[in-house]
């Protein structure tokens, strides 16, 4: 059962959350490797581009969404869980 | 030489850095694929985006990336490999153009969300109109039918009058079997502004002045004109099929005339009663019901050869490039 968080196992929890797999990073992985493409993003098809695109789009959005949730989050009183790290 | 060579293998060590770090990965990833959102990182500027205030490469980006994601990519690619932002902006245009029923002219029209395209008349403006191929100056003898003197700046009741003859024929063509009634149905639905489209009742003038909401730039409202625009556009085909019967067959004209008389003495008799002037649902179907028309087989119905879009009143240059 959990009892009890420090703040130091908080960021290393938050820490070995796998990078989220995007089809944009993935398209830049292939540009990087690629020595003879000058910079400019592999030739790619346009439905590819576009899937790329819409999923970076949306993964934004519910980056913005979870940030602006995370803002007005109600504060919840937790009598049992000792945290020592954030006295309040 | 050796300061030389670091500079050759720099762009492979920063490759390496960003690559290596999942946040400065995600962040040319956005940089790369999604430029836009990078002037923008909380996300409140997309909602209350100011059309006003930016210009017009940056409301184009704005509007394809909310409604058109291949759009959108396929304009950052160009932006990407320096395309000039006149180039640029027309292939936004004609990307977007594509998707719409109704054209925009360029993308400063986009600061008025998707386009409309009102065919309404304006019965104030009847008289104006003088070009004899006009559908509006073509059905001018069907007003005086209805008793209306469409040179008279002063026939608010008796437009009130004609508009509730319509709905009382609007019954009694929707139930004849002929497809010629029907185009009649929709030519005096367009005339006095009874067809329930919107694009079809109301002129343009009088769409920028209702103080409606306007659709916005989004997907679903994005359908919604463009359905809107395909029914009215189909109204008007009918419309104009419609006037062709009338100027053709006098028989028809005279049913009409007749039962436009035989309404007009139901409105007298209920007037003469001091009784209400409207009539409910089931009042119009048994009047409709009394109403007589000639057996039409469509002959006469010679379609004329100009194109459809010619009829349409306002914004024509709209129509003609559609």
């Amino acid at each position: 059962m959990f009892t009890s968080l420090e703040a130091a196992e908080f960021v290393n929890c938050l820490e070995r959350v796998p990078p989220v797999e995007l089809q944009a990073v993935a398209l830049l992985q292939v540009m990087h490797g690629d020595r003879s493409a000058s910079g400019l993003l592999p030739i790619v098809s346009q439905d590819m581009l576009t899937s790329a695109t819409s999923e970076l789009i949306a993964y934004t959005k519910s980056c913005a969404a979870l940030v602006s949730k995370l803002q007005y989050l109600t504060p919840i009183v937790l009598s049992t869980v000792e945290c020592s790290a954030w006295p309040l | 030489m050796a300061a030389l060579a670091e500079l050759q293998v720099a762009p492979v060590l920063l490759s390496r850095l960003i690559m290596g770090s999942p946040t400065l990965a995600l962040l040319q990833a956005v940089a790369w694929f999604d430029p836009t959102s990078l002037h923008d990182p909380t996300g409140e500027a997309y909602i209350d985006f100011d059309y006003d205030a930016e210009n017009e490469l940056t409301t184009g980006l704005h509007v394809c990336r909310a409604c058109f994601p291949d759009l959108y990519a396929g304009a950052n690619a160009l932006l990407m490999q320096g395309w000039p932002e006149r180039e640029l902006a027309q292939f936004i245009c004609q990307g977007i153009n594509a998707q719409l029923v109704t054209p925009i002219e360029s993308l400063e029209a986009l600061r008025y969300g998707p386009p409309l395209e009102c065919y309404g008349v304006d019965p104030t403006l009847l008289a104006e109109i003088d070009d004899p191929e006009h559908l509006i100056y073509r059905s001018r003898a069907i007003y005086t039918l209805f008793g209306l003197a469409i040179d008279s700046n002063e026939m608010d009741d008796d437009w009130s009058c004609a508009r509730l003859a319509v709905d009382i024929l609007h019954h009694s063509l929707e139930q004849q079997p002929t497809p010629d009634y029907h185009d009649l149905d929709a030519l005096l639905s367009w005339m006095f502004s009874a067809s329930g489209n919107s694009l079809v009742d109301w002129s343009q003038e009088a769409m920028w002045e209702s103080g409606a909401d306007y659709p916005d730039w989004s997907p679903e409202d994005i359908a919604f004109v463009n359905d809107m625009t395909r029914e009215a556009q189909a109204i008007m085909r009918a419309a104009e099929d419609g006037l062709v019967p009338l100027e053709n067959d006098i028989a028809l004209c005279k049913a009409l005339r007749r039962n436009i008389r035989t309404i007009y003495k139901h409105i007298e008799r209920r007037e003469k009663r001091n009784a209400r002037t409207y009539f409910t649902d089931n009042e119009c179907g048994a009047i409709a019901h009394r109403l007589t028309w000639p057996e039409h087989n469509g002959e006469c119905a010679q379609r004329p050869t100009n194109a459809h879009t010619e009829l349409l009143p306002v914004r024509r240059d709209f129509a003609q490039n559609a």
